[in-house]
């Protein structure tokens, strides 16, 4: 079947560089590209442990990101710590519900649901599932795109506390859940890095075999 | 393969330069390609729809970068794009002739950066008070409040990466230009290649502007010339990036 002739299978390493072809040695897990030098393996290393690894690391890093506030607020009428489902519900109660529900979707639909839809991924090609990969495909091409938007809300605060800052009416001071949850973000987004989406195809060429 | 309106299935038509080596010379320009010596291989003689090959013919074949699938390139129409006919990934595209467009782009984008940085993003004014804040405040508050990581993560993704970009993004296309040739090719895509998915200022904007929609209760806010500078760099980015043929650059590469 030409549907499913691979590079992988042919012995052919595939540029991520420059998008040329080139011929293993037979028996090589990896070689040298031979257009622009870089190294080449078939699939990315480890890519299931590596992927797994950072998982576990999100998933750890999800609890102070949510619980530990990201924001603290000092102002005439009292002190004030927000954290990332707080400031959301604030935003929801003060009267603009598109500001909040455009920090949900990017604060906590957004990792919660690249973690769950990652974790899916990573077991399905541990188990060399065969389900609908194109739709496996767009879940990855959706986590992958999806994924920077979650640093938003990093940036509202690094510019709330740069404006409102030593000022006569408030102050406001990062917390410890903005670290967190930057830190989530960055992982997640490493997570994602590391998965190899080639992984998902590379079933259906084996079971037409 | 599939191109958005051109020849889709043809018989693989052996091009004139035929055997092992790997060639690209400058004469055939927009239809560079990396050929394969399929014969090679014990079943390659017939790729997509087959045909009669001689004992040594090469092809051009790309692999999927998504799914690996092997497909032969064809001619696009304008400004056509060719996707993987198996996972639908964009493979490469039709790029307007020459590396011009992009280097306008890149070279405007420079400019909007240094404005975005040097001028203030927003002013608030509370109680006669007036307060501006600009990119690098918002790190430097941080630091001196005791959160260098976070300034660390806000300045690396807001200021130091789409920077390097910006500035990658140049000194690639300036020798493509000029028609120089440049070890520095290969080292610049690398870089570019791992520092692009770190560059954030669309999310960043975004963030400033959820920050202006929170104050806006508490004081008066107004946009600073950085926030439409800005605004303004993210589409040029986008096209400056989008709009020149990687391939042209492997015509380049000296050594
Ligand atoms: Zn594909």
């Amino acid at each position: 079947m030409a549907f499913t002739r691979t590079a992988g299978r042919l012995g052919l390493l595939s540029c991520h560089l420059c998008n040329s072809l080139t011929k293993s040695a037979p028996g090589a897990h990896e070689g040298r590209c031979s257009r622009c030098g870089s190294h080449l393996r078939f699939r990315k290393p480890d890519s299931i442990t590596r992927t797994w690894a950072l998982l576990i690391a999100s998933y750890i890093l999800f609890i102070p990101a949510n619980l530990l506030p990201i924001m603290h607020t000092n102002s005439l009428f009292g002190a004030q710590s927000d954290t990332i489902l707080s400031g959301v519900v604030y935003l929801w109660a003060s009267g603009s519900w598109h500001l909040a529900v455009i920090v949900f979707i990017a604060s906590i639909l957004v990792p919660s649901a690249k973690l769950v839809t990652l974790t899916f991924l990573v077991v399905s090609v541990q188990r060399r599932s065969t389900w609908d990969p194109l739709q496996r495909m767009n879940m990855y091409r959706i986590l992958e795109s999806v994924g920077r938007w979650s640093m938003l809300d990093i940036f509202v605060v690094a510019m709330l506390v740069a404006l409102v800052h030593l000022q006569t009416l408030a102050t406001i001071r990062a917390g410890a859940g903005a670290v967190a949850f930057g830190a989530l973000v960055v992982v997640t987004m490493l997570a994602a890095m590391a998965f190899d989406p080639r992984l998902i195809w590379d079933p259906q060429w084996t079971r037409h075999e | 393969m599939r191109a958005r309106s051109g020849r889709c299935c043809q018989r693989p038509r052996p091009p004139a330069t035929s055997g092992s080596r790997i060639t690209f010379g400058p004469s055939s320009k927009r239809n560079l390609l990396s050929r394969v010596p399929w014969s090679t291989e014990p079943d390659g003689a017939s790729v997509g729809c087959g045909g009669e090959q001689d004992h040594m013919v090469t092809l051009p074949v790309i692999a999927c970068h998504e799914c690996d699938l092997l497909q032969r390139k064809i001619v696009l129409p304008p400004r056509g794009r060719a996707r993987c006919r198996r996972c639908r990934a964009i493979l490469y595209r039709d790029y307007p002739p020459g590396p011009d467009r992009a280097l306008a782009c890149a070279i405007a984008a420079l400019v909007l950066f240094l404005i975005a940085n040097a001028y203030p993003i927003v002013g608030l004014e509370v109680q006669g008070n007036r307060q501006t804040a600009s990119l690098y405040d918002a790190v430097h508050t941080l630091w001196v409040e005791g959160r260098e990581d976070v300034a660390l993560l806000v300045g690396f993704t807001a200021m130091f990466t789409p920077a390097v970009e910006i500035s990658l993004l140049i000194s690639l296309l300036l020798p493509l230009k000029f028609n120089r040739a440049t070890e520095g090719t290969v080292p610049i895509l690398r870089f570019l290649q791992i520092v692009r998915p770190w560059s954030m200022t669309e999310v960043f904007l975004l963030g400033i502007l959820v920050a202006l929609a929170k104050l806006e209760h508490l004081a008066r806010v107004e946009a600073g010339i950085a926030l439409w500078a800005f605004g303004s760099l993210i589409p040029l980015l986008i096209v400056a990036s989008m709009s020149f043929d990687p391939e042209d650059l492997w015509l380049n590469v000296s050594g």
